[in-house]
């Protein structure tokens, strides 16, 4: 009986999936996995976030494709550049698909950055399976109470980094499009050594993702002052978001930031991959983190997952390239500043 | 307090989260006997089996893990002069000396020892020390990290017996290869030669791996008789002495674990420091110093000890600010948050119980680690007259497997006989191996720290930081020590054979 | 043979090969990725010079002596237990080819079928060619360690295994 209702809600949530792409080419997805092995190129080793969502996600991913086999492949490397430049000269047949952090995909060769022989925008986007706003703290005793006391510093932004990051193209990035002088600070071991930087007053302030700042936010050592998303955030509604606070000339820019670093944990594909296997692949990604399994194990792993659609990303990176050329000559300056 | 003392240990003594805790110690034991794999590969694996068991048993399994991993680093260390991880290289240095004369046991015993005791003095001051943390952690930055690093670097004149040049070589060669890569600070990637590999650097236990195993190994081959010839060198040592000895130095035992609790705080600072620094200080402290290297039992007990009190150390700044402490307990932090336990002040008044449970968990595995571990002592210590034929391909094939295993690259394979070859040369010229290490191992610690320091002070940055400069005076004296007792002695000997 | 002095000066003439072309890659860096490095090799180089100096001028006896005595002078006892000392007994070249070629051997193997079928392979072999026990006996613990090795690795600690080279070349013979 359980089962029975189950496999009827499943249907229940199937059906709009299924529906979001084209009637015809929906019923060739559905069986365009049957008996095949998947591939899923992780960016991340053993006890990197990437890897736990990969596996979280992995029998659902199989149920739904209906593969013989998804495979995770670990592909550690170079901040994933190893794994993308791995996928960007993989087989098109829709059997190998990459999974990880695409916002600093994105990033390295607007950066100009050495070992990426890709172009993020020529990926096929197949879904999304987390994102989570980035938020820029500063220390809870610093005298910055807003990014408004940051515009007036009238000295420059001291941000501890442990290096080129995604958050450190970010703040290059605000600091352009909000007109005031960054100075970073490269070297830190990882963002719990720029935290307790930032927490001790060594430094202003730094971005991180949004859970991880959560518990000092809190207990009052850091306090957050500008988040990096398209929505305010609905635990602290008064923290203004970027696009509010940029002047209009500098909209696209922050904008395009927002857009990458929303694109988060992804699956992509190689340029040119099989047109039956995006769609069904896409439809797979949407059913699997809509699965009430899956659902149910990250409410109780406190690993949430936020969805995207494949061909709204797609639409979404396209916007990127436009807006490239305003952030390229931002990020590469910034890098040129620390070298 | 008392209650929760009390219910922290309760909550420990369900089957569920004793089962755990047995289960996690055996598989850390033998991780860490493994090569190339230490305490962060074993609690990454064991992440996901955690969700939905009890709080104290999932914290068991994971911590008793990491606990064990300790001890089974070092007894490779100690045995074949093959560095399990990171953090067991130090016991290579005196341990391995150990074992050629005979007191394998001794050894063993006197590691275990040392962990145990440096394990519970660490969880007796996690305990006590949560409300001091936060001054500590605060009043100290980049530039005091950078002195720590250079005091590890005066072990150096230790180990360049032979020629202080090819010792000052031998660690300047470490520093250069622990270059290879991308440099995070300048986003520059050096002496990569455009390898995709090489961009992520020489992998440091690997490296180990092919320094001391594969050339120990090459060695063995070479010589075509056992490390310990039974028909020369009798197992003269016993368990119980090396029980012994880890009381005896207790002094020693309490300034390695306050050694360990500092560094495990610092989130830096890697255990693979940790275990040099430890050694520095016991040989710097030593009336004796010229016995280190050599087989001194002080040179076993004082890294163990701080490895053991680190664990504590590590905890501290993860509870009280959710700030790991380090890579291992950044692991924790995940499976905190998959427990749905908030890290931060709150874990001291809302969640008392769970710290203590922590506390019991690092007392009682390390008790469990070393009853399990002196009781296989006696095995554990024959394995070194083996004989060579047996002994070569077998170690040789785990440690080639070891090295793929650490990044599941195969290019890591070709490091490690590249840097086995390295090590036999530089065996046979005399260039210390150990040497080269403690270059490699602080290298990009006193890089990152010296840039943090000149940008966010200014080149007169120890101006400005007093404990640093008074770190640094500190670092220059203990340095100089050696040089000046052998100066005198020298002069006093001249002065003898005169009179 | 070399003479050990002639050794030495080649091992040194390599140094100095070594931190001159790490020197000359610096030049490709930034002020701040060089800061370190540089000036390190070429503190290397000051070294290598003078260990050169000291090793060809001094006696064939100082090369085994401290030139700081740093620690207490050792106890005559202590040398022998090195067994790499150079006064110890020489291992021959051919011992040594046969060291370097059973590491090369490894990682040949290694790459060319991936690790588990090189361990078993190696280690069957390596018994077989030392005489160390009969084919059987040697076999039977070949297959044990292969077995433990592929147990502990691939399925307790799910290592991805490394197909080797050969494998994509017999796929594609078939």
């Amino acid at each position: 009986m359980k089962m029975m209702r189950r496999k009827i809600v499943l249907a229940g949530m199937l059906a709009p999936a299924l529906l979001s792409v084209s009637g015809r080419v929906a019923a060739q997805a559905s069986s365009f996995y049957k008996d095949k092995v998947i591939n899923i190129n992780v960016a991340g080793g053993a006890s990197g976030g990437h890897t736990r969502y990969a596996r979280l996600i992995q029998p659902y991913l199989q149920k739904h494709t209906g593969a013989r086999e998804v495979r995770i492949t670990l592909m550690p490397g170079g901040g994933g550049l190893k794994a993308a430049n791995y996928i960007w000269r993989a087989k098109p047949d829709g059997l190998n698909i990459f999974f990880g952090n695409v916002s600093t995909l994105i990033l390295a060769p607007l950066a100009g950055s050495p070992g990426a022989t890709f172009d993020p925008t020529k990926f096929v986007y197949l879904g999304r399976a987390t994102s989570e706003p980035r938020v820029l703290c500063v220390g809870g005793k610093s005298a910055i109470k807003s990014i408004q006391d940051v515009q007036k510093l009238g000295r420059p932004f001291l941000y501890p980094s442990q290096g080129t990051d995604e958050d450190f193209y970010t703040m290059a990035v605000l600091a352009d499009a909000l007109g005031f002088k960054v100075k970073a600070v490269t070297g830190y071991e990882g963002n719990a050594d720029t935290a307790l930087a930032v927490i001790k007053g060594d430094g202003d302030g730094h971005i991180t993702g949004w859970s991880e700042s959560m518990a000092p936010i809190k207990s009052g050592d850091k306090h957050p002052i500008l988040m990096v998303n398209s929505l305010r955030s609905p635990d602290y509604p008064r923290i203004p978001l970027v696009s509010e606070v940029a002047p209009a000339n500098k909209q696209a820019t922050v904008r395009a930031m927002a857009t990458i670093l929303e694109t988060h944990r992804s699956y992509i594909g190689p340029p040119g991959m099989d047109p039956q296997a995006v769609a069904a692949f896409r439809a797979a990604v949407t059913a699997a983190l809509k699965d009430p399994g899956l659902l149910e194990e990250t409410i109780k792993g406190n690993r949430p997952v936020v969805h995207m659609e494949g061909a709204k990303q797609q639409v979404l990176i396209e916007e990127i390239t436009k807006a490239s050329a305003s952030l390229s000559p931002i990020l590469k300056a910034a890098v040129k500043e620390i070298q | 307090m008392l209650e929760a003392i009390t219910s922290g240990l309760t909550a420990l003594l369900t089957p569920q989260a004793m089962l755990f805790m047995f289960i996690g110690v055996i598989y850390g034991l033998v991780i860490g006997i493994l090569p190339g794999l230490g305490g962060v590969v074993a609690m990454s694996l064991l992440l996901p089996f955690t969700y939905g068991f009890e709080t104290a048993a999932t914290l068991a399994l994971l911590l008793g893990a990491h606990i064990a991993t300790i001890w089974g680093d070092s007894v490779t260390s100690i045995l074949f002069s093959v560095p399990g991880s990171a953090k067991g290289l130090a016991l290579c240095f005196d341990g391995y000396p150990m074992t050629k004369q005979g007191q394998a046991k001794r050894a063993l015993a006197a590691s275990a020892t040392g962990a145990l005791l440096g394990g519970i003095i660490g969880a007796i001051f996690l305990a006590l020390c949560i409300p001091l943390i936060r001054p500590v952690i605060l009043a100290l930055g980049p530039s005091e990290y950078l002195m720590m690093a250079l005091w590890g670097l005066t072990v150096i004149a230790t180990f360049s017996e032979g020629s202080l040049m090819k010792g000052l070589i031998a660690s300047l060669l470490g520093v250069l290869v622990a270059f290879i890569g991308m440099d995070v600070v300048t986003a520059t990637p050096r002496f990569t030669f455009g390898s995709d590999f090489l961009m992520d650097g020489i992998s440091f236990p690997v490296a180990m791996i092919g320094l001391f195993a594969v050339s120990e190994m090459m060695k063995l081959a070479i010589k075509g008789t056992p490390i310990v010839d039974r028909s020369l060198v009798t197992e003269v040592s016993t368990v119980w002495q090396g029980v012994q000895d880890g009381f005896r130095h207790w002094w020693l035992v309490v300034r390695s674990s306050f050694l360990g609790l500092w560094i495990g705080v610092l989130p830096g600072v890697g255990a693979s420091v940790a275990g040099l620094a430890a050694y520095a200080q016991a040989m710097q402290t030593s009336k004796t110093p010229e016995r280190f290297g050599k087989g001194a039992v002080e040179g076993v007990i004082a890294p163990d000890a701080t490895m053991g009190a680190n664990e504590g150390g590590g905890l501290m700044p993860t509870l009280a600010f959710g700030i790991p402490g380090g890579e291992s307990m950044a692991i924790l932090l995940v499976a905190f948050i998959g427990l749905g336990v908030v890290p931060g002040p709150d874990m001291l008044t809302k969640n008392l119980d769970l710290v203590f449970s922590m506390v019991w968990i690092i007392v009682i595995g390390n008790i469990l680690v070393t009853i399990i571990g002196l009781g296989i002592t006696p095995w554990l210590a024959r394995l070194p007259s083996l004989q060579a034929n047996l002994m070569v391909p077998i170690v040789l094939s785990v440690c080639f497997v070891g090295a793929f295993a650490t990044r599941g690259h195969i290019e890591d394979v070709l490091v490690a006989a590249v840097f086995g070859v390295l090590g036999y040369l530089m065996d046979k010229y005399r260039y210390s191996r150990a040497n080269f290490v403690i270059g490699m191992v602080l290298a990009v610690m006193i890089e990152r720290n010296l840039h943090i320091s000149l940008t966010l002070y200014g080149a007169d940055f120890l101006l400005q930081r007093p404990i640093a400069l008074a770190m640094l005076v500190f670092v220059v004296v203990t340095a100089a020590l050696p040089f000046i007792r052998s100066w005198r002695r020298e002069k006093a000997m001249v002065a003898g054979a005169g009179s | 043979m070399m003479g050990r002095r002639t050794q030495e000066n080649v091992v040194a003439v390599a140094l100095l090969v070594l931190f001159a072309g790490i020197i000359w890659l610096c030049r490709d860096f930034g002020p701040r990725a060089r800061m370190i490095p540089q000036p390190l090799a070429i503190f290397g180089i000051v070294l290598t010079v003078i260990q050169i100096l000291w090793q060809n001028l001094g006696s064939t006896d100082a090369l085994r002596m401290d030139m700081i005595k740093v620690n207490a002078p050792r106890k005559a006892g202590t040398e022998a237990d090195e067994g790499s000392v150079s006064g110890a007994k020489k291992p021959n070249w051919r011992r040594e080819a046969d060291a370097y070629g059973i590491v090369g051997a490894l990682i040949v193997l290694f790459l060319a079928l991936g690790p588990i079928p090189a361990v078993f392979l190696f280690t069957w072999g390596y018994f077989q060619l030392s005489g160390y026990c009969s084919w059987r006996a040697g076999l039977i613990y070949t297959t044990v360690l292969t077995a433990a090795i592929y147990l502990l690795f691939v399925v307790a600690l799910q290592m991805q295994l490394y197909h080797g080279l050969l494998a994509p070349l017999v796929e594609r013979l078939r």
